[in-house]
């Protein structure tokens, strides 16, 4: 592939976003004026119309919508950007002006997004990555496509240090390209984990039943129990097996088609530096991945797209500021050997099966012993005082500590690390599969601990922290953890490798 | 699992952190934490009395009793547990490293690397000021570390000293690529 660079000069002036923006900044700021305002705002649309003052809510609405659009137009006129002297310049605000400027050099990454309202008009918001913690706030909301894939361009070349000139062609290598077709997208949102959304749906359930019966009166919230009563005595299980079933469809179907439009048409592109990402239905998401920026690799899959060889590949990934919003890149790949051909650019020999050491079958019993059983302990106390009804409550609990003990066992029993010549990888899982690859020189610091019982039993714990994310081995042996932090520090002070 | 032989390099001699001498906190440290300890319980024993006073239904005998009794407990666990993870706690400042360890129930040693080091900084509460203490962290991209309970001096000695090995490391770095050699034993004279 090859692309024609524009030219800098077009970039030195200042320039404002596109126009097509103002409708997106608008109602942005209506949003940030409803935020700041909602109180006052609910107050007066709650109480309604007035005798003493007709026009209120109407001058509110008037006076809201007024105050919008000249905060918009403020917005559009005094946010210039530019690029000159190697630096990306941002000026925004009125009352308080503010300059922004980024070196192009610390620009690691460009990010493109869509979301229905630009792809309307079609625009795109931009925003940078780039090693100083500023960079949080550095964006241009509207810019049009064609301008923002010229400006995306422009600050990547411009980072690698390659002038990009008039008429210029810089040749670009592309590889691999990983992409799921809609079968595997709907194999992907149907085989997610949809617990959570099934659970917040089934309290929500419960949660509208109970408000509803507040706002009957007395009267009739009693004619609702009683008919309610009868109506569960009649046919409880049914009633209960059909608002289970219900709320399960329901939250399978809203959870599966919210990763639907996610992970719509995604593609992933090798290139030069790592990977170019881009995804979504309604939001249309492009995003960078410079391979030397990922901390830590971590490929999973849940039970049932461990059946399906469908597995995820998160990769965390920070700048050089740990201040700056850590980001984590989640990858889906229909198959394992894709997988692991990925997770090698990291770390060589990624692991496609359990391998390794194991740690000690004390880390359960203790886990069970000071967590499980205390946690289970006071479950069935607070169940007990709400519901009255001891058996209930200690059945719950029971069945809570029972299934937390066989996760602890599992847990222990298929856990391993090994330590290779590159770095670190670890295995985890109860149901489901999951492997963390750590290269040695992403360590930022090392810590060990022992508690009284670790002392008396020559264990230890072992942390690995990185600038994405932490590893933790858990009850080695202590003089295994001892000698793999030896050298591991030894591998990091005597070597002068890069960690970003 | 205890004949590991995952060696990431073959070098007989890797330095070691068993058997390294850690610097004592200063005495003074420790009453910085008792007087912390006369803060903390009294207050807390007044928000108890004031709960139980204004709120009638915890006015139980028995929920007052075991309250007074986790009281005394926490205020016991606080005094011994203090005592016990300041005669633990102390600091290593090695060549390429400096290392912490803390903690009483869990003891725990933390190790950063100088050539992790973003930036270093001196702080001293109120009551550090008083007793000429301060604390010093070492930033990092991943987890910060702070040495607590150290004189002033000795905090600027160990900030200079992590400062030069910082400028150290990054003039190795841009002169050559040679692996660097390095020797752990000689501890600098920081104390």
């Amino acid at each position: 592939m090859s692309l024609k660079l524009h030219n800098l000069q077009e970039w030195e002036t200042p320039q404002r976003q596109s126009p097509a923006g103002l409708f997106i900044l608008f109602i942005r700021t209506c949003w940030e004026i409803i935020k700041q305002f909602w109180i006052v705002l609910l107050y007066y649309v709650l109480r309604g119309r007035q005798e003493n003052q007709p026009f209120a809510t109407e001058w509110l609405f008037w006076g809201f919508f007024g105050l919008s659009i000249v905060i918009t137009v403020i917005k559009f006129w005094f946010y210039k950007f530019q690029i000159k002297d190697d630096h990306l310049h941002i000026h925004s605000g009125w009352w308080k002006r503010k300059h922004l400027s980024i070196p192009l050099a610390s620009i690691q990454s460009v990010q493109i997004e869509q979301g229905v309202w630009q792809q309307l008009f079609r625009i795109a918001k931009v925003s940078f990555d780039s090693t100083g913690s500023e960079s949080v706030e550095a964006k241009i909301d509207a810019l049009s496509l064609k301008k923002a894939e010229a400006l995306k361009q422009i600050l990547l070349q411009e980072s690698e240090g390659e002038l990009a000139t008039a008429g210029e062609t810089i040749s670009k290598p592309e590889r691999k390209t990983y992409r799921l077709n809609d079968l595997d997208t709907l194999k992907l949102s149907l085989s997610a984990n949809h617990f959570r959304a099934f659970f917040v749906l089934l309290v929500f359930t419960f949660k509208f039943f109970d408000d509803a019966g507040k706002m009957l009166d007395a009267d009739q919230r009693e004619a609702m129990e009683a008919y309610t009563d009868q109506a569960i005595n009649a046919l409880s299980w049914v009633f209960f097996v059909g608002v289970f079933l219900v709320v399960a469809f329901i939250s399978v179907a809203v959870s599966a088609f919210r990763i639907f439009l996610e992970y719509y048409n995604f593609t992933m592109t090798e290139t030069d530096k790592g990977w170019r990402v881009s995804h979504g239905l309604l939001t249309q998401k492009q995003k960078v991945i410079t391979r030397s920026k990922i901390q830590l690799v971590t490929y999973r899959a849940n039970w049932l797209r461990g059946l399906l060889d469908f597995w995820f590949i998160d990769m965390s990934i920070t700048g050089q500021d740990k201040l700056k919003r850590q980001a984590q890149i989640n990858v889906p790949i229909t198959n394992l050997v894709d997988v692991q051909q990925l997770a090698e650019q990291y770390l060589p020999q990624a692991p496609v099966r359990e391998q390794g050491e194991r740690i000690s079958p004390a880390y359960w019993g203790r886990k069970a012993l000071f967590l499980s059983l205390p946690v289970s302990l006071l479950l069935w106390g607070v169940l007990y005082l709400i519901s009255g009804e001891l058996l209930i409550a200690l059945a719950v609990a029971g069945v809570v500590l029972a299934y937390w003990l066989v996760h602890l066992v599992v847990w222990r029993s298929k856990f391993r690390w090994l330590a290779q010549e590159e770095g670190l990888t670890v295995f985890k899982g109860v149901w489901g599969k999951s492997y963390t690859l750590l290269q040695w020189q992403k360590i930022q610091d090392v810590s060990l601990s022992q508690t009284i019982y670790q002392r008396q039993k020559r264990l230890a714990t072992l942390k690995f922290s990185t600038a994405g994310g932490e590893i933790t081995l858990p009850y080695l042996p202590l003089a295994t953890a001892e000698m793999l932090l030896n050298q591991t520090l030894y591998r990091i002070e005597s070597r002068q490798e890069a960690w970003l | 699992m205890q004949n590991f032989s995952n060696a990431l390099v073959v070098i007989e001699d890797v330095p070691t952190i068993e058997g390294i001498s850690y610097q004592p906190l200063q005495p003074a440290y420790l009453k910085i934490q008792r007087i912390w300890f006369f803060i903390l319980m009294p207050s807390l024993a007044v928000a108890l009395f004031l709960g139980f006073y204004f709120i009638e239904k915890i006015q139980i005998l028995g929920v007052m009793a075991g309250v007074s009794l986790a009281y005394v407990l926490l205020a016991l666990v606080y005094w011994v547990g203090e005592g016990l993870s300041f005669r633990h706690s102390g600091y290593a400042v090695r060549e390429h490293d400096i290392l912490f360890r803390s903690g009483w129930w869990v003891r725990s040693t933390q190790l950063v690397p100088f050539n992790r080091v973003q930036h270093v900084s001196i702080e001293a509460g109120m009551f550090e000021r008083r007793f000429g203490l301060a604390s010093i962290s070492v930033y990092t991209a991943g987890q910060d570390l702070t040495v607590h309970g150290i004189t002033r001096e000795t905090a600027e000695k160990i900030k200079e000293f992590v400062g030069k090995q910082i400028k150290n490391k990054e003039t190795i770095e841009e002169d050559t690529t040679d692996i660097e050699t390095k020797d752990n034993t000689d501890e600098p004279e920081i104390a």
